[in-house]
């Protein structure tokens, strides 16, 4: 008896993973669009990641709902995570960056494109109330979530995933998010 | 006349105040009976000194 | 006891105080830093060769200016802009020492700032000279503060009104070398080093400028590079790798304020063709909340107050016992600027430059930095310089 359970514990678990994997990974198709919510410069390394896999990713750091009309696009990253330096810099601030997202992503919504919630840049943009602010507002209306280890390394993104039932894409850092584009 | 110019006379102008206040210590360093009161003098002076030897 | 053999003990004491200090104090300004610059040296310029802002000053520095054999890009590295911060002159003083280019060009200033250099923050009792052994012997610089000295540039005016931009900032900022960028001609001392350093970089076409620096732990920009727009590619590119491939604590990146002025990585990329970066690397000694301020917590980085605050989540860079070693800090900006030029190598292919010579994060963390700076006593001596 207690065998047979062995055995169908392990058939289970090497039958379960694939399917629990790939209800994790699901697979990104370009053409993609990058912007960041708070000017950090997540979006421009998701760019540049995915250039170095030989994948084109469109940036703008301040697109808008209106620039999505009639481009041919798949899916939107959106990385969080603020930078008072780079929202300086844009003349903008986070409450307005917030505004500008979820307008963008409610019309990336309707028009079916697959909008990938990122956080790129590690725990460095997770420590004060603009960050979470901007994690918070992006990642509810995510399809899926794109996060490195080190932003991860409290928890907080696999127990946002779990709860929210949200797939999570988690890579070892910036450089592996490339790969998971192509 | 440019800022430099400007500055550095200023610059002199100090220097000149540092002299008096450090000339007004040695005064009061030589009329004070107090010993407390002489080695306060003696102490506040060394920066004086020292801004004034151009060191600190 | 009379009054007078009282006031004569005390005059002697006084006078004692202020001879051992004022000693001190001109020991530290008159010491001079031995530099052997590479085989490859092509010629060392004086900043006053390319404007007369400088000429005459104690800031007027040494141009250590290396040609490759193939024509490319041409990159400067500025040290010691602050001198409280020393891995900034020690890792320009790397490539002073080894560089040996390919292709392209490096033209290096140790010591932006020598003034500030000249004398320690008043009141914080930082230690006079930081020493670092070598296979040769103990070589020895001078630590400063984040401003020139008084005794350069004073007054000091109310309000500092930064030109051209009209912004004001805070009365000391003036002395300030990052603060004073792009500067002015007829400006107080770091608004003419500033012009100077302008006009090299204008008159020697240069394509990239690095700024080195450190930040203590409190501040949120820390370990990590700043970059003008022109940039960003570049920066994106090689935060990623270094934080992937080499480092242990991540490097991350931040775009420069456009309305924030007098700044290395604003006013170097918006008043010539150059892209500006600025790098900041974690140094405890910085820190306000540290314990004693000595040389050894200046080399080890190893505080026990400043892992208090840490274990407050009160930093913005992990911190453990093992410190910040001076060693493990001049690395990071070594790497990251041999990073950033590979990175450009493959963006702007007509820039190449290719530096040979340089250790690289492994070989200074395992082997220290005394490996990679040559004795003067025994260097041929056209090739010995004084900063
Ligand atoms: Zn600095």
């Amino acid at each position: 008896m207690k065998k047979k359970m062995m055995y169908l514990l392990l058939l289970l678990s090497i039958v379960s993973f694939p399917f629990s994997s790939l209800a994790d990974t699901p697979k990104l198709e370009g053409p993609y669009l990058v912007t960041t919510c708070g000017q950090s410069p997540g979006a421009v390394m998701v760019r540049m990641s995915a250039l170095q896999a030989g994948v084109q990713a469109e940036h703008n750091n301040t697109l808008s709902a209106s620039d999505l009309s009639g481009k041919d696009v798949k899916t939107l990253i959106v990385t969080t995570g603020t930078s008072m330096k780079g929202m300086g810099a844009a003349g903008t601030n986070v409450d307005k960056e917030i505004a500008r997202c979820s307008e963008l992503i409610a019309a990336a919504k309707s028009a079916g494109i697959v909008v990938v919630g990122a956080h790129v840049e590690g725990m460095a943009r997770r420590t004060d109330s603009s960050d979470e602010a901007s994690i918070e507002a992006v990642m509810k209306d995510a399809d899926v979530l794109l996060v490195i280890d080190d932003s991860d390394s409290d928890g907080f993104f696999t127990e946002y995933a779990r709860k929210h039932e949200k797939p999570l894409i988690k890579i070892k850092d910036a450089l592996a998010i490339g790969p998971v584009l192509k | 006349m440019d800022m430099l110019t400007i500055n550095s006379v200023v610059m002199i102008l100090y220097y000149f105040i540092t002299t008096f206040f450090l000339l007004a210590m040695v005064r009061n360093f030589i009329v004070t009976r107090d010993v407390q009161e002489a080695l306060l003098y003696a102490v506040v002076m060394i920066p004086f000194v020292l801004r004034l030897l151009r060191l600190k | 006891m009379n009054i007078r053999t009282a006031k004569l003990i005390i005059l002697l004491f006084a006078g004692s105080c202020a001879a051992i200090a004022g000693s001190l104090f001109k020991e530290h300004m008159e010491y001079k830093e031995a530099v052997v610059a590479s085989p490859f040296l092509s010629e060392v310029r004086k900043l006053s060769d390319y404007s007369d802002a400088v000429k005459g000053s104690v800031n007027d520095a040494n141009v250590y200016i290396f040609n490759g054999p193939t024509p490319g890009g041409t990159v400067v590295l500025l040290g010691g802009t602050h001198p409280e911060e020393p891995v900034a002159n020690l890792s320009a003083q790397i490539f002073t020492e080894n560089v040996h280019p390919v292709q392209g060009r490096v033209i290096v200033i140790n010591r932006i700032n020598t003034s500030a250099s000249m004398a320690t923050r008043m009141g914080e009792a930082y230690p006079r000279f930081y020493h670092i052994s070598t296979p040769w012997g103990v070589k020895k610089w001078r630590y400063g503060d984040r401003l020139a000295t008084p005794l350069h540039s004073w007054p000091d005016p109310e309000v500092y009104v930064h030109y051209p931009s009209g912004q004001n900032l805070a009365y000391m900022d003036v002395r300030n070398a990052n603060r004073t960028w792009p500067g002015r001609h007829d400006g107080l001392l770091c608004e003419r080093t500033n012009y100077a350093l302008m006009e090299l970089i204008r008159k020697e076409k240069a394509d990239i400028v690095m700024d080195f620096h450190e930040a203590e732990l409190e501040y949120a920009v820390e370990n990590t590079i700043v970059v003008h727009e022109k940039g960003q590619s570049v920066a994106a590119m090689a935060s990623m790798m270094l934080t992937s491939q080499t480092f242990d604590v991540p490097i991350g990146m931040e775009f420069s304020p456009k309305a924030l002025h007098g700044l290395s990585h604003r006013e170097v990329g918006d008043h010539s063709d150059a892209v500006s970066y600025l790098v900041e690397v974690a140094e405890p000694m910085l820190d306000r909340i540290r314990g004693i301020t000595d040389e050894e917590l200046l080399m080890s980085g190893k505080d026990r107050f400043v892992m208090k605050a840490g274990e407050y989540k009160l930093l913005y860079s992990p911190i453990d016992e093992s410190g910040w070693p001076v060693e493990k800090r001049t690395a990071r900006h070594v790497a990251t600027l041999m990073t950033i030029l590979q990175v450009n190598n493959m963006l702007a292919p007509e820039k190449t430059i290719i530096l040979e010579g340089i250790p690289d994060y492994r070989e200074i963390t395992e082997n220290g930095l005394g490996a990679f700076f040559q004795n003067p006593d025994e260097a041929p001596q056209e090739r010995v310089f004084y900063d």
